[in-house]
């Protein structure tokens, strides 16, 4: 207490202290700002790196979706008619004629499915939906605001 | 003392608020200039444009399996920017005669031509280079540069790294000539589609080559659009069916000496193609080797169907009550109508004949007969409402009309009433005859053959929208000339019958006109078929075209037909009629 006392009547009595205390509150101020630049610059540094990632992967998905698809080619003619057809012989199987098939009767025996490819492509060439906002800068982030501010203004 | 030291304050104030408006101000100045000045480096500018070609679109049939896809091959060319002449030029062209089989010199000259920006960039060597081979070059080079020593390459050791391989897509057809004539092909000789489905969906699996802005902004990363990629189809073919068919046909061409010949099987409740088989076929891997025209035989080729085609006649007159199943005629070997005389395929047909025997017999002169009851006006609107001489609308490129003569034409004259009642004087693509008999196995109601079942795009799997083309014919009528096809198939006796298969049928025998009339030295050899009778589930049509070992489609298209048949039941799976008929 008596300490605390002591420093304030220093403080009251220190000359230039309205000035030391204007200059204190400017280097504040400052350093806020500094601080506020180094985020925003920081996050901008970063959405610049992500965006690169972004570019760099769009690539590789495109590359990778061409090189899917030569590889199902690939994998069609391996098992195409004419080779399935040389291992079935092969292995020593034969055509089956209607006569010799067994036929049973099975409640609820599912059909063979017909081809449905709808789950196995997936569109990831053009999903971007990156709010606006992310990509706005400072100034126009403002710009926005002050406009969203005057056309609130003359709607009302 | 305020006076003496107000000034040094206030400078010291006016340089800190300098100093933080500086920071400021850089803070908002940095995020408005054009980002790309200051991260990306400058030779490389804000953007560049390219034409991106999407992926073609993939062809499955009914069952998933791939039937045409895209295979990754690769471009080998070289670099000109990259290659000093006098220093690489040649170690190049050794390296690469290693792997492939060059002309040196050529690639010598062409390794050596000055670079030019826009003019003279590359030079291609070689193109459709495999995948495993690119590997192996690649890794050649690049063990090659490894055992480069600083020291060598300050020496002006050779480089390799003028050599380069440009990726792309090209066609490729994993089942070879499988469906050939219903898939048609891309030339990479100039990237079109031709025939089939490749040339009618053109437009949809080829998607959109689009002028594209490829932004270097990191910021605008997620706004650079990509062109649609062409759409996959799906069509209604079961390649295992289309393969059995194929292997059928090749030996009923075997062994009756046809020069082409066509069968298809289709679903007549809904006009499914379920397979399309024609001989010759081409390896539309290697279309360039092939020659004359491609054998789109079914949508392409029409012609005289012959005896085929009086199941339409009969149809059109018991559904106009011109006749009934029990009508008699008279058949006296030889009958004098618009001034031509009509005469059968034997003398030996009784001579009175119910209607059901007139398609036994195949009776050219009862069905003359039949056709006059019904007249020439109705005669030639149930024909129009057949869609005979019309294109059916099958999704396959190249599809003609062919051509009939009716009344509203100058040059018809009653005689081809008479001629055109048993299939000749007129030209019909067998899908025509396809589309028009449906209507006998289905119920009245015609269905249009397509192979198309369905679209996916953007992993959106949409079937094809079916209308139908139309009734021509009453459901009882259907039912009573079904009826009468199965009982003159079993009473015709050329054992056309499929093991437990109730099916109806007609063959034809059509003769092929030349430059001095008819003659029944070669014959288009026809046969049309549907079962089992009383649901039907498949409906084929056969043409062997000039068959040497018998001019009659009894002979020659009709066992093919049975074989077919047997093979499709088994394919699908379907009982026995005595089995089916049991389990109801």
């Amino acid at each position: 207490m008596k300490t605390r006392n002591r420093l304030i009547q220093a403080y009251q009595q220190l000359p230039w202290r309205n000035q030391a205390g204007r200059l204190v509150l400017a280097f504040f101020l400052i350093v806020c700002f500094v601080m506020i630049a180094i985020i925003y610059l920081d996050v901008g540094g970063r959405v610049a790196l992500y965006g690169r990632w972004i570019q760099d992967a769009n690539w590789e998905i495109e590359q990778n979706e061409i090189a899917i698809k030569g590889l199902e080619t690939n994998l069609a003619e391996i098992t195409s008619v004419k080779m399935m057809d040389e291992r079935a012989i092969s292995a020593n199987y034969h055509r089956i004629k209607n006569s010799e098939m067994l036929f049973l009767e099975v409640n609820n025996f599912p059909a063979r499915q017909e081809a449905d490819l709808s789950a196995i492509f997936n569109n990831s060439q053009n999903t971007n939906t990156l709010p606006r906002e992310y990509t706005l800068s400072l100034v126009e982030w403002i710009q926005q605001l002050f406009q969203n501010w005057v056309d609130g203004y003359i709607i009302s | 003392m305020d006076g003496l030291y107000k000034p040094r304050f206030s400078l010291a104030l006016a340089l800190y608020i300098a100093f933080g408006g500086v920071i400021v101000g850089r803070m908002f100045w940095l995020p408005n200039m054009d980002s790309a000045e200051t991260i990306i480096v400058e030779n490389e500018g804000l953007y560049y444009e390219e034409v991106v070609v999407p992926p073609r679109g993939q062809i499955y049939d009914r069952w998933g399996y791939l039937l045409a896809g895209n295979q990754t091959v690769y471009e080998l060319g070289l670099e000109l920017m990259q290659i000093d002449c006098q220093r690489d030029a040649e170690f190049i062209v050794e390296t690469l005669a290693q792997f492939f089989k060059i002309d040196k010199n050529q690639i010598l000259e062409g390794a050596c031509q000055p670079y030019e920006e826009g003019k003279s960039v590359r030079y291609t060597v070689q193109n459709y280079v495999d995948a495993n081979l690119v590997l192996r070059v690649e890794n050649y080079i690049n063990d090659y540069n490894e055992t480069l020593t600083a020291e060598e390459m300050a020496n002006g050791a050779p480089s390799l790294d003028g050599i380069n391989f440009r990726k792309y897509t090209f066609r490729s057809y994993p089942e070879g000539e499988l469906a050939s004539n219903v898939l048609g092909f891309v030339s990479y000789i100039d990237d079109k589609a031709y025939w089939g489905l490749e040339e009618y969906y053109d437009t949809a699996l080829s998607g959109n080559a689009e002028k594209i802005r490829i932004d270097y902004d990191p910021y605008l990363a997620g706004e650079n659009q990509l062109p649609e990629p062409g759409v996959d189809l799906i069509l209604t073919i079961d390649r295992n069916m289309q393969a059995a068919t194929e292997r059928l046909l090749d030996e009923a061409i075997q062994s009756t000496g046809a020069v082409n010949g066509v069968v298809v099987v289709m679903d007549p409740n809904n006009g499914d193609i379920l397979a399309l088989a024609t001989s010759p076929r081409w390896d539309l891997n290697a279309f360039q080797q092939e020659s004359g025209w491609f054998p789109a035989f079914a949508v392409a080729r029409p012609y005289e169907v012959g005896s085929v085609f009086k199941v339409l006649t009969m149809a059109a007159a018991l559904d106009a009550g011109a006749v009934t199943p029990d009508t008699m005629v008279k058949d006296e070997k030889i009958l004098y109508y618009g001034n031509i005389p009509i005469t059968n395929w034997s003398y030996n047909i009784p001579t009175d004949l119910n209607m059901t025997e007139c398609l036994q017999y195949s009776s050219n002169i009862c069905l003359t007969q039949v056709a006059d009851k019904l007249g020439p006006s109705q005669f030639y609107d149930y024909i129009e409402a057949f869609g005979i001489g019309q294109p059916t609308g099958v999704d396959m490129a190249g599809e003609v009309s062919g051509s009939l003569r009716d009344p509203r034409d100058k040059d018809w004259t009653l005689s081809d009433l008479a001629t055109n009642s048993f299939g000749q004087g007129m030209y019909i693509t067998v899908v025509q005859m396809l589309k028009a008999v449906s209507a006998l196995a289905n119920e009245g109601q015609m269905v249009t053959p397509h192979v198309v079942k369905a679209m996916v795009k953007d992993g959106e799997q949409t079937p094809i929208q079916l209308i139908s083309p139309g009734q021509p014919i009453k459901a009882e009528t259907a039912a009573t000339i079904t009826e009468m096809l199965a009982i003159s198939l079993t009473a015709e006796g050329h054992n056309l019958q499929v093991p437990g298969f109730r099916v109806a049928g007609k063959t034809g025998t059509g003769q092929i006109a030349d430059v001095d009339g008819y003659t029944l030295d070669v014959t288009n050899a026809s046969f049309v078929g549907w079962g089992p009778v009383d649901d039907p589930q498949f409906l084929i049509y056969v043409w062997l075209e000039r068959p040497e070992s018998s001019i009659w489609g009894s002979q020659t298209a009709g066992p093919l037909f049975v074989r077919v048949a047997e093979e499709v039941v088994t394919l699908m799976g379907l009982p026995p009629d005595e089995v089916r008929f049991g389990l109801e």
